[in-house]
């Protein structure tokens, strides 16, 4: 492990346990417009759970076998944050939360992101972000302060062009363990850890893989580790706890709201959009940028979204890809280790 | 007309449906008939065991049915659709293939001239009706969909075969607030080049702040007047699409002569679940109940003919009821059925063991109530989609089960699970807890595959079970 994804670890898993001690609200999806919710709310965190075979197995109780070990796990936590904004984005997920909502007693707020990718469906998010501005004023019990929400917008923009800039000197585990920090993290916080993160050096060149699937989790990250000891590197990261997580800046100036609108709108899409051509455009345009040489498809069990998706992607990314459907039992198992080895060899 | 078959109600089996149609005589036969004033227009009254033996329906030896006329014809029109929609084709009809919405799509499309449509999804029954012998869902397997998709992704596999429904001249999607793996299956039929319009089905929040202008459905639910307007916009899209396709304008009378044949049929059903689901005797199997619901979705392609059957099906169970004549013992034991069953026998095996259903909650409560008419009809459409179960909280379904069981005298509630649906993986826990809760009512959870023989057995356990619970709380 190096040093800095050391920290970086760290950082996350520590910011994760602050939150789930102090209730922070909590946003759940990379939909969520999480600069508004910082507006109205000291401590904003993207929702994180634990990928342990612990909280799944708890998950699976709370709601039952069929639910994707992501939810479970997001179910399965002892504790429950104060404020939940999730997004329609993904159905499971929605549902998942509202079972949350039933035992915590605080319903989620849902913050509606159409699928199909129309002027008159972005029209629609710039009114359901006035929705969750009228909510989050109502939770917090008061109005929000538009200066504020500019400030939080610059400062994210500056984390966001900052963790850009850096990435190609990261490999896969130090980049996911990085996004996950910016999930977790305040604003100042982020800062120091990005000025932590600048001293890193430029890794040696090595065959590079793009990971695509479902939202990976910090106990995962030994699983990136585990391919990059491979010979591989992990230089570009569909899922949303990678690239796709800061792949856009938000317009400040103007109507703040639209502009946060429309930054959140036409950031690359999720591949639930529909039709999700425009997925498939910005991760082949990545791939390219990157010199991609494979694809590694993981998603966790039950996760239709991706799962379904993955004959389809290796016709359209043209690229040799692994699938790898997997719980949190199995994130290093001799199964998955193996595969995933023979896939690199093979590719040699 | 019922007179034809005036005998005592009861369920019977294949061989002896089979045998009934002999004594149809032909001029009844030839009343019933699809395309009425069109070159296309013939009587879609068959042999049941054609059914069997030329369109591969082998499912049906296994099931009971009902020995009306109406029930005959009923089945009839439902096991000809895919004949009748080749018929269209032959005929020159322009053909519209929703996906998703269940029940609005349709109304718009059957508005315009020269114009049928129907819902691929329906695929999902064929594996049971075809015994699997179809192969539709080892093809869907073979793309990619396997068992962690729900049995619709048969759909899939008919778009890629081409082998059962006529490939649509446009597809028209509802993706938003849809189950994950549904909406990974309409994505792949778009990719297989058809002609296709999305339009947006928004989630819709059941608690909480609204804020601004509202409206409500005819279900009591209040939606944000603004989420009214952007449904109104993309029906409006999609209303274009078809015009494009069609090559006519939708105009706004033809738009409300749709939508009140809509409210038609939707009337004529209303009157249908009460009497079948309310009454005792139950008048009506469960089997056939669902089949009328599901002619509220898209008319089985044909809106005439799907209005004349039910209003056939009305007319007989009313004389039943009117004559204390029923199809199950008055105390079979009475639930709400949440879910279509991918295997319909399971509902034959529910009733044989003493069940009656008492309410249903399929999926569509969007297609059974009334269109509003006293605004455009685009609008009154898109109040109406939003009335639809699936696209808000598990727990607005919840509530409609309890009403459907408060309504209809329910002893209980089954959840059916249907296998790799995205929704069936939490919501029945949600169901059963409201249930409970303001009901005090026993709720049973079944998951049943496209074909359930080797589960039969697992099943009838479950439901005899369940029954004796509900008998013994009679007594307390």
């Amino acid at each position: 492990m190096t040093d800095i994804l050391d920290l970086l670890k760290n950082r996350a898993a520590e910011a994760r346990r602050r939150a789930e001690r102090t209730s922070a609200a909590a946003v759940v999806c990379s939909h969520v417009p999480r600069e508004l919710v910082e507006a109205f709310f000291p401590r904003v965190v993207r929702l994180s759970p634990s990928g342990t075979v612990e909280r799944e197995a708890e998950g699976e109780k709370r709601s039952g076998p069929f639910v994707c070990s992501y939810c479970k796990a997001i179910l399965g936590a002892d504790r429950y944050p104060s404020i939940i904004i999730g997004s329609s984005s993904c159905d499971q997920m929605k549902r998942a939360l509202e079972i949350g909502g039933r035992r915590s007693g605080r319903p989620p707020a849902i913050i509606n992101m159409p699928a199909t990718r129309s002027g008159a469906s972005l029209a629609y998010f710039k009114t359901e972000v006035r929705w969750l501005a009228e909510e989050l004023a109502g939770r917090a019990g008061r109005a929000f302060d538009v200066s504020l929400l500019k400030k939080i917008i610059r400062l994210r923009n500056e984390i966001r062009s900052g963790m850009r800039k850096l990435r190609r000197r990261l490999g896969g585990a130090e980049w996911t363990a990085l996004v996950l920090c910016e999930s977790l993290l305040g604003t100042d916080e982020m800062a120091d850890v990005l000025k932590e993160a600048e001293k890193t050096a430029s890794r040696p060149p090595s065959l590079k893989i793009l990971l695509a699937g479902s939202p990976l989790t910090l106990e995962e990250i030994p699983f990136l580790e585990f391919i990059e000891s491979r010979g591989a590197s992990v230089s570009a990261d569909a899922t949303c706890t990678g690239d796709r997580a800061v792949a856009f800046n938000v317009r400040a100036s103007g109507s703040v709201l639209d502009g946060l609108a429309a930054a959140y709108f036409r950031r690359p899409p999720c591949i639930r959009a529909r039709p999700n051509d425009e997925f498939y455009k910005w991760v082949r345009e990545m791939a390219q940028r990157r010199g991609i040489k494979a694809v590694i498809w993981r998603t966790v069990r039950n996760c239709d979204i991706w799962s379904l998706e993955a004959q389809r992607a290796r016709t359209l990314l043209g690229l040799p890809l692994l699938t790898l459907d997997t719980t949190y039992g199995d994130v290093l198992s001799t199964r998955v280790g193996t595969r995933v080895e023979a896939f690199l060899e093979s590719l040699v | 007309m019922s007179e034809a078959f005036d005998r005592p109600p009861r369920k019977i089996s294949f061989e002896e449906w089979a045998a009934d149609f002999k004594t149809i005589p032909r001029e009844i036969r030839e009343r019933f008939r699809s395309w009425e004033g069109t070159s296309e227009a013939s009587s879609y009254i068959e042999n049941p065991a054609c059914f069997v033996e030329h369109g591969g329906d082998s499912r049906l030896r296994s099931l009971r049915f009902d020995n009306s006329l109406a029930s005959f014809v009923l089945w009839s029109l439902l096991l000809s659709e895919e004949d009748r929609l080749h018929a269209a084709r032959r005929a020159g009809k322009t053909i519209i293939g929703a996906l998703k919405d269940l029940g609005t799509v349709p109304v718009i499309a059957f508005s315009a001239p020269g114009t049928v449509a129907f819902y691929p999804d329906g695929a999902w029954w064929l594996p049971c009706l075809m015994e699997m012998e179809e192969g539709l869902l080892r093809l869907a397997d073979s793309l990619g969909f396997g068992e962690e998709a729900c049995p619709a992704r048969a759909a899939l596999a008919a778009f890629v075969n081409g082998a059962h429904f006529p490939l649509p001249d446009l597809v028209v999607a509802a993706a938003g607030s849809c189950c994950d793996d549904f909406s990974a299956l309409m994505q792949r039929v778009a990719d297989l080049g058809h002609k296709t319009v999305w339009w947006e089905l928004p989630y819709r929040r059941d608690s909480g702040k609204i804020g601004g202008a509202v409206e409500r459905t005819a279900t009591g639910l209040i939606v944000p007047a603004r989420v009214v307007d952007f449904v109104e916009g993309e029906l409006g899209r999609v209303k274009k699409a078809i015009e494009e396709t069609v090559g006519a304008r939708i105009s706004e009378p033809m738009l409300r002569e749709g939508v009140r044949k809509a409210n038609r049929i939707r009337g004529v059903l209303a009157e249908i679940r009460d009497l079948a689901y309310g009454r005792r005797p139950c008048p009506l199997p469960a089997l056939e109940a669902q089949i009328c619901e599901m002619l509220a979705i898209h008319f089985c392609s044909d809106l005439g003919a799907a209005f004349d059957v039910l209003s056939f099906v009305a007319e007989t169970i009313r004389s039943r009821v009117e004559n204390g004549r029923g199809v199950l013992d008055p105390e079979a034991c009475r639930a709400v059925w949440v879910n279509p069953v991918a295997d319909l026998r399971v509902m034959n095996m529910f009733e044989d063991l003493g069940g009656a259903v008492a309410g249903s909650e399929y999926m569509f409560r969007q297609a059974l109530i009334p269109i509003p008419v006293d605004r455009p009809p685009l609008r009154a459409l898109a109040l109406t989609v939003l009335a639809d179960p699936m696209i808000g909280s598990a727990a607005y379904r919840a509530r409609l089960v309890v009403e459907e069981a408060e309504r209809y005298g329910a002893e209980g509630v089954v959840v059916s699970n249907i296998p790799g649906a995205s929704h069936c993986a939490t919501e029945h826990a949600v169901i059963a807890e409201v249930v409970r809760e303001r009901l005090d009512l026993p709720v049973l959870e079944v998951t049943v595959p496209p074909l359930a023989d080797s589960g039969l057995s697992q099943l009838r356990t479950r439901f005899e079970t369940f029954f004796e619970i509900i008998r013994s709380r009679r007594h307390r």
